[in-house]
């Protein structure tokens, strides 16, 4: 387990920017998940509408602000 | 033993009769009888698989703080919890946008592979010939789930409602459909 350690401790800068980059990255591609949910449910609630619609609307919508909260907290990384 | 005419909703949403729903293509007199989406207990294993991902997390969690500073382990955990949440929703609407609508007219199959293909198929109910309910293992015999065939005449496709609540039911409510 220490080896793995010291490799990361050694190249702490390298392995910060990777996982920046790597955060970043899965942020993005989160957020374009969230918006095709998004436009997918509304698509399906005009297919079929139970009362439900407006909860439905809003965890799709919470699912865009994660997606957000996300980036800025990669990008926040040292 | 349940009026099947009086409007009711059991099961977590599964098995709705006479629902306050609309969908797209619903003619102007035409009611919604029923609707009804597969059984929750056939939703467990996606819930169990989210739970069992958190726990994993916990594990590693306990190997990744040597590994990460605070911030990284920080955003790595909301990323995971991100993920979890993603999985679930994803799920919940396939589950959810999956039914099988029976109306005055028709008999509809409302299908989402995979929540973004979509596949709608329909009979009309006076082309219904033949319907089969069949259930068999032990959950479906324990909650009373299982799959109904409907059979049409001629050309119109044939329609699966699969793992459904009450198969019986369902089928009494198409027969009583048919003029």
């Amino acid at each position: 387990m220490q080896w793995l350690v010291d490799i990361f401790s050694t190249n702490s800068s390298i392995f910060d920017v990777l996982f920046k980059l790597f955060a970043v990255v899965i942020s993005v591609l989160y957020l374009i998940y969230a918006l095709i949910i998004l436009r997918q449910s509304r698509l399906m609630l005009r297919a079929i509408d139970e009362n439900e619609g407006g909860v439905i609307r809003f965890v799709s919508f919470l699912q865009i602000l994660l997606a957000i909260f996300l980036i800025v907290l990669s990008f926040g990384i040292i | 033993m349940e009026d099947l005419s009086v409007p009711s909703q059991s099961l977590l949403h599964s098995f709705c009769v006479r629902p306050t729903a609309k969908f797209d293509s619903q003619m102007e007199n035409e009611e919604i009888l029923l609707i009804v989406r597969a059984h929750p207990v056939t939703q467990v294993p996606w819930i169990l698989n989210g739970i069992f991902i958190l726990i994993l997390l916990l594990f590693v969690n306990i190997f990744a703080s040597a590994l990460f500073s605070f911030q990284q382990l920080f955003i790595f955990n909301v990323g995971m919890g991100a993920f979890v949440f993603a999985y679930y929703w994803f799920n919940f609407l396939a589950y959810f946008f999956n039914v099988g609508i029976i109306t005055s007219h028709r008999v509809i199959d409302m299908d989402y592979h995979a929540v973004i293909y979509k596949e709608i198929s329909e009979a009309r109910i006076s082309k219904v010939e033949d319907i089969t309910a069949k259930s068999g293992g032990y959950l479906s015999s324990l909650f009373n789930f299982g799959n109904v065939f409907v059979q049409t005449a001629g050309s119109e496709l044939n329609i699966e409602f699969a793992n459904v609540p009450r198969p019986s039911d369902v089928v009494k409510i198409i027969n009583s459909a048919i003029p």
